[in-house]
């Protein structure tokens, strides 16, 4: 039993440290490369725009093709964030959490975009097969106008890019003023054990910009834990919520169903308003499961949207 | 050691643990991460308190304390049986697959059929007994030894780990919500968890004094208990049967906090010795006080987030295990 739990929590702990491993690569640039600054700081040098992309995360790809560039290995779409025919014939090469070094190398790539922490240990491996690693992350809005940013570059598409972020931001500027009294509680998880979204996370940041307020920064001791937090239950009932909103990545409908049925039987949970007078929402997975995207503001939206109702 | 000073010894450490466990509920349900007042409590009990204060009272310390109580009781009791029917010392709820069958259990519910979580307990129990019942097969052959029982849970074990930790590489975005549940604790438990565990917690331990001549007689060998008159086979399947039943139940409400069920008999054992008449109840005194000390400290300490009380059981438990295992000679 112990041995169990003592392997959970070493998987668990590599996957942080993994954080920890990212090397900056320094170096001159010669004439006709191309040099781009990824999100951990390192300086990748590459020997031109490059030609075949393998992305590990479905944000990236989603970027990718809305810049009117192409990728040549994906990942699996378990949250159908990516609803086009093109997509659907790359082939798949894993995740962020499962880098399947031989399918990639099959794909000839010069650039696999993965995700910063957690593919900051693949630069070696992949280095082998001749590709070079981009680490980006998606934990905020600011996140993902610098990925549109970093691979507009990449593409050599950077008027296009610049014209994404130009759009994302002017629909930002109709939530400026917006402010929602809404305390609202973001659980991440399964039914029974709930992790509660942190201001730090893309979920968090999202809410803000909705106009919500999230209960989770009414703990300043929380700003130090890493986007997801096991909240305290007495917490959660004292800070009384008025909506709560589920992230999961299963079936929304029959999840929906499954966490309201847990936290009405509960009386951990169901003393709370929310819970009492039904506020319990499922976020769609294909915004809220990965990184949307070019999609992050039809994520604002429907936040925007939740907390009107 | 002579028998007076023995007899003594358990004699006062029998009265301690009283005032231990009734200290340890009154921790549980005065101290957590919203402090409430005794004078308030009392206004609780009355009726007359702060409504959001009564519902945590009520609805989150009161049946947190209880499903403890049980939880800790329950192992303890398991991991006792175990190391006695096994001969073995370092048998605990794990090496009858428990652990591992309940843990695939969770794991499946948790990371594949998420809409079904709400089932969890049930999902856990059924894999933790099904688990054991399989071990117990695989080790049958005519008969049944411990060393045949503890190999086979060992190969089982590898088994269903090595499956579920595939399920959760595969499934490594959506493991966040299992790491708390294998690492044990009682977030989030209430009454609905206290109903499930209760029937199975009551029938398991009263049925624990029973066993305990048996595993006095059965801790012999094989043979000098059989020429004791003992039916060596059918006890040993009743106690393997009955550890089981404890520690499915406990770890299908609790998940894998299994090191009460290691840790507990043994310092026990370490203070008043092998009897398994004073052995099952002091440890299962021990476990119960243990275990809610443990939840209401990971609860509270580190607020406003809440640690798995089984991270705080390993940290602080192995140490000071260390130290008793140090200071005293086994006493025989």
């Amino acid at each position: 039993m112990r041995r169990l739990a003592t392997l959970t929590l070493a998987a668990a702990l590599s996957v942080l440290a993994a954080g920890c491993g990212a090397a900056a690569t320094g170096g001159s640039a010669g004439e006709g490369k191309l040099v781009v600054e990824d999100s951990a700081g390192r300086k990748v040098v590459l020997e031109g725009p490059p030609e075949r992309i393998v992305a590990l995360g479905n944000g990236e790809v989603d970027i990718v093709y809305a810049l009117g560039g192409e990728v040549v290995g994906r990942p699996e779409d378990n949250d159908g964030l990516l609803d086009s025919e093109e997509v659907r014939e790359v082939p798949v090469v894993g995740s962020v959490h499962t880098v399947d070094l031989e399918k990639i190398a099959v794909l000839r790539p010069d650039v696999v975009l993965g995700n910063y922490p957690i593919n900051a240990n693949d630069e070696a491996p992949l280095s082998t097969i001749g590709a070079k690693l981009v680490l980006t992350q998606a934990n905020s809005i600011d996140d993902i106008k610098s990925q549109i940013r970093l691979i507009g570059k990449l593409l050599g598409k950077e008027d296009k890019a610049a014209e994404l972020v130009a759009g994302i931001d002017r629909e930002l500027s109709a939530f400026q003023a917006r402010t929602s009294e809404k305390r609202v509680l973001i659980v991440y998880g399964a039914p029974g054990t709930y992790l509660a979204a942190l201001p730090n996370s893309l979920a968090g940041n999202l809410l803000e910009t909705a106009g919500g307020l999230n209960v989770a920064a009414e703990f300043p001791r929380l700003q130090n834990y890493p986007q997801y937090a096991q909240l305290n239950t007495e917490r959660v009932v004292e800070t009384n919520p008025d909506l709560i909103l589920i992230m999961t990545h299963a079936n929304a409908e029959e999840v929906e169903k499954g966490f309201i049925r847990e936290m009405e039987s509960n009386p951990a949970w169901n003393t709370i308003s929310a819970v009492k007078e039904g506020r319990i929402r499922v976020l769609p997975s294909e915004l809220f499961g990965t990184n949307p995207g070019t999609r992050v503001m039809e994520a604002v939206n429907l936040l925007g949207g939740l907390l009107d109702s | 050691m002579n028998v007076q000073a023995r007899n003594d010894r358990r004699r006062w450490i029998g009265i301690a643990l009283a005032p231990i466990l009734i200290a340890s509920v009154l921790y549980g349900i005065g101290s957590g991460s919203v402090s409430i007042s005794v004078p308030e409590i009392w206004r609780i009990v009355f009726n007359e308190g702060d409504p959001a204060h009564e519902a945590i009272l009520w609805n989150l310390r009161l049946p947190r304390v209880l499903v403890g109580l049980l939880v800790g009781a329950c192992l303890a009791a398991s991991g006792a049986l175990l190391q006695g029917v096994m001969r073995n010392p370092l048998a605990d709820p794990g090496i009858i697959g428990v652990s591992a069958g309940g843990g695939l259990a969770a794991v499946v519910a948790l990371v594949l059929f998420p809409q079904f979580g709400y089932l969890l307990p049930g999902f856990a129990f059924g894999g933790a007994l099904l688990s054991a019942m399989l071990i117990y097969l695989l080790a049958w052959d005519g008969g049944s030894s411990p060393t045949k029982i503890v190999l086979a849970g060992i190969a089982v074990n590898a088994l269903l780990g090595g499956v579920m930790n595939g399920i959760m590489v595969l499934n490594s975005d959506r493991i966040q919500s299992v790491i708390p549940w294998l690492a044990g604790g009682l977030a989030g438990r209430s009454w609905p968890h206290l109903q499930f565990l209760l029937p199975y917690a009551v029938i398991g331990l009263s049925l624990v004094p029973f066993a305990a001549k048996a595993s006095n007689l059965l801790t012999l060998g094989d043979q000098s208990a059989q020429s004791l008159g003992q039916h060596v086979e059918r006890q040993r399947f009743l106690i393997v049967a009955l550890a089981s039943l404890l520690a499915g139940a406990a770890v299908s409400v609790a998940g894998l906090v299994g090191f009460v069920g290691l840790i507990v008999p043994h310092a026990v054992r370490l203070l008043i010795g092998d009897d398994y008449r004073y052995l099952l109840p002091y440890s299962i005194a021990g476990g119960a006080a243990l275990m809610v000390a443990a939840d209401t400290a990971a609860r509270s300490w580190f607020d406003p987030i809440e640690l798995p009380a089984g991270v705080l059981l390993a940290c602080i438990g192995a140490p000071f295990f260390l130290v008793l295992l140090k200071k005293r000679r086994l006493v025989r």
